[in-house]
Order: C-alpha cells, then structure tokens, then sequence
C-alpha cells in the first residue's frame, strides 16, 4: 500500500495538468519533473520542476 | 515480459527447465476459485516504461542491495474477494495498474554463499477504477516513475532502508480531470509496518475510513513494532485441560516486571551500518533503536492471575470482536501477524 501524498498543512497536493500523455519522473529526493503542454503560445510545452514539498515548482525550460 | 514459469511436469524440482512442460506460476496467489493469478502477458501497455530503482547496501557492487521495479501490468484475474465486502477484491482488481516488485540480493547461509535474488510478490500502487481521493482512475501513465526516498519532507536527507521508494505517476479521471500522483512506501524502523501505517493507521479498503488504528495501539515509525493476535483452543468437553495462555506466557510471573516473550523483544539489539540503511550523501546510516515492542492481542479477558490476555494493545482491546463491525477483525489479519499456540 502506498501514501498517496498530501501537501504540508493536510491539503491536497494536487494540481491539473494539460497534457494527453503526462510523463511525470521522479528524482532520488522526491522532486517531480513533469512535462506540460501550453495554451500560450498556443501546442507550446515545458517541463516545471516539482520540488520534494510538492507545493512550488520551478519552469526549467520551455 | 514473461512472467515466472512453474514446473508442470519434468523432474520435479519444481523449476521450470528448457523441455518441460511449464505453466505460469501464481506470481499474484490464487483468486477464489483456486485459479493462479500472474500477470497476463498481453496486459502491458506499449511503449510503457519499465523503472528500477536501486539502493546499494553492505558489501560493494550488487551484493546485499535492494531494488525496486516499478511497471504497469494487469493480473489475469482479481484477487480473493474481502471476505465481509461482498464483490470487492481483498488485495487488487482484474483492471490495469502500476505495480512494484521488490527484489532483495542476498548470499546464501551455507556454502557454496552464492549470490541470489529474492523477489517479493507484486504489489498494486493504483489500478484503473480505484478512487484516488474521491476521483475514479481511468487511465494511468508512466514515465520513470520511481525513485529513492533520499529525502524527507522538509528535504532534510534522511536513512534509506530496503524496500524504501517514492513512485509518481500521471492519471487521468473519469470524470475528466488529470492528476499527477506522488506516493510513498517508506518502512523507516523495517519492522514491516509502513509509516504510514504506524502514523495514521490502515485503510485496508480505502474507504477514508481507518479500519486499523495502529497509532492508537501505540505504534511508532522510528521505533520497531510487532503485532500479534493470539488465539487458542477452547476448552474441551470431557477434557481437564485448558489450552489459554497461562501466567507468563503474556503477564508476568510474580517477581517479573514482563513476561520472558516480551523482554525477549525488548532485548533485540540495535541494527546499525550499512546493512541496515543508507544516505545519499555517504554519510553514517541512523541506527534502528534496540527493542521490539511486541502487542499481544489475547482479546478482552484474564489469565489465572486476573492479569489480561492482551499486552500493549492500547485502545485496541476495545476494539475486540466487535459484533457490529465484524470485517474490522478480518482486515486487522490481513494485516498482521498470527500466533497459533498449542498446548
């Protein structure tokens, strides 16, 4: 059985993606790439950075 | 992938060798009607990821290191039913899901101490048609999907035990909404109880509602843990015997301060170096305490010397054999662990 995760302060840590087939990788401590398509600019995507408290990310290219 | 073989017939050593006749093993156990469950070789998605995760332990290259393999997959069939929850698996569906294997490399105790693998059996992260926080999984995606668990939450870094791992993966709903899912199997005292099991209790069925409250029977992530349901043979028309626990079997004998089975534990040393753990940034591994709290769970009554049945169970003898929530007792033995005693 696993924990499924919860932010810090018991919300949810959960947030919408626009992506047909997400591709979600996970590092050794936690963090969570993940990449996304765009609206703007329009069929654009980057890849954002999850850090391990799930509860910021970073854009890392786009 | 081709899953594990079994020996139909051929020299009956049990493993399947080039000529025999063979059959899939029940890599997944068995459902209801005694049919081997393993993972159906047509149930891989294409073009699915395969992920491994390894953590290196005691001795230097692969020796005594753990791995985790992390795949989608779907089972031939759905595991036994819940016993007390008519229609619904007790361990995983029939549908597509993303599993973990654990496989643990060790030497063997007598000669000739070769190396050998021990994989554990599968087990079910999410599965198509599970409730993920109320949202009904439709599809699942993978990328690489597991890690090690190097670092805590605050991302302090923290000791790695075997079996330890995080895994994310992607999901869509059926309701439309999309996910990105990150859970935690993380055993940090390796008593076999997950953390957060010991932190929040067990959800065996997933309905939100705790159906074991290890917490309140006084577990603890950090500190080693053994639960123990006993049970015994009632006493027996015709017979002078008794089979129930007698003094100092769980209470202590007069000018005892516990009972020998529970010091026994008590006394378990502490585990330490690298076998046990490690950091990622090679640093000393935290030790695993000294001591096994051992829990007997004996029910609600009294040995010879009025002393209970039961030890260090908390608020879990209340819980004893409640008539109007009998699955309670089955999910707590699917759970735990089982003493049968006999005279």
């Amino acid at each position: 059985m696993y924990l499924l995760e919860q932010a810090q302060g018991g919300s949810l840590a959960q947030f919408g993606v626009k992506a047909e087939n997400g591709q979600p990788a996970i590092d050794d401590n936690g963090d969570v790439l993940l990449y996304q398509e765009t609206t703007v600019p329009s069929n654009g995507f980057q890849l954002m950075l999850y850090q391990n408290n799930l509860t910021t990310f970073q854009v890392i290219a786009d | 992938m081709t899953g594990l073989q079994a020996e139909l017939s051929g020299n009956g050593n049990g493993i399947c060798e080039y000529g025999e006749l063979c059959v899939p093993a029940a890599e997944l156990g068995f459902d209801d009607n005694g049919n081997a469950l393993y993972f159906s070789p047509t149930g891989y998605p294409t073009g699915s990821r395969v992920a491994v995760t390894n953590l290196g332990l005691g001795a230097d290259g692969i020796a005594d290191d753990s791995f985790v393999i992390s795949f989608v997959g779907t089972p031939t069939g759905a595991s036994r039913t819940n016993p007390w929850l008519p229609n619904v698996p007790l361990f995983f569906s029939a549908n597509q899901g993303l599993w973990t294997i654990r496989v643990d490399v060790q030497n063997q105790l007598g000669p000739p101490n070769a190396m050998v693998v021990h994989p554990t059996t599968a087990i079910a992260v999410a599965q198509i048609g599970d409730l993920i926080y109320g949202y009904k999984i439709a599809a699942i995606g993978v990328n690489g999907q597991i890690g090690n668990a190097a670092k805590d939450e605050t991302n302090e870094f923290r000791t790695m035990r075997r079996g330890d791992h995080r895994v994310a993966f992607w999901a869509s709903t059926t309701s439309g909404e999309q996910m990105i899912v990150r859970g935690n199997h993380l055993d940090s005292d390796q008593d076999g109880l997950l953390d957060h099991w010991e932190t929040t209790g067990i959800d065996m069925d997933q309905d939100g509602v705790v159906d074991l409250d290890l917490p309140a029977m006084g577990a603890n992530p950090n500190v080693r843990h053994l639960f123990v349901e006993m049970d015994w043979i009632a006493d027996q028309p015709g017979y002078i015997i008794s089979f129930q626990p007698v003094p100092g079997v769980v209470s202590p004998l007069p000018g005892q301060l516990t009972a020998p089975l529970a010091s026994m534990f008590a006394n378990a040393p502490e585990l330490t170096g690298n076998m046990y753990g490690a950091l990622y940034d090679g640093g000393n591994p935290a030790a695993i305490p000294a001591g096994i709290t051992l829990h007997i769970d004996g029910g609600s009554g009294q040995d010879l010397r009025e002393r209970p049945f039961s030890l260090n169970m908390g608020a879990g003898p209340s819980e004893w054999r409640r008539p109007d929530r009998p699955e309670w007792n089955q999910q707590r033995r699917a759970a735990g662990n089982h003493l049968l005693r006999q005279a």
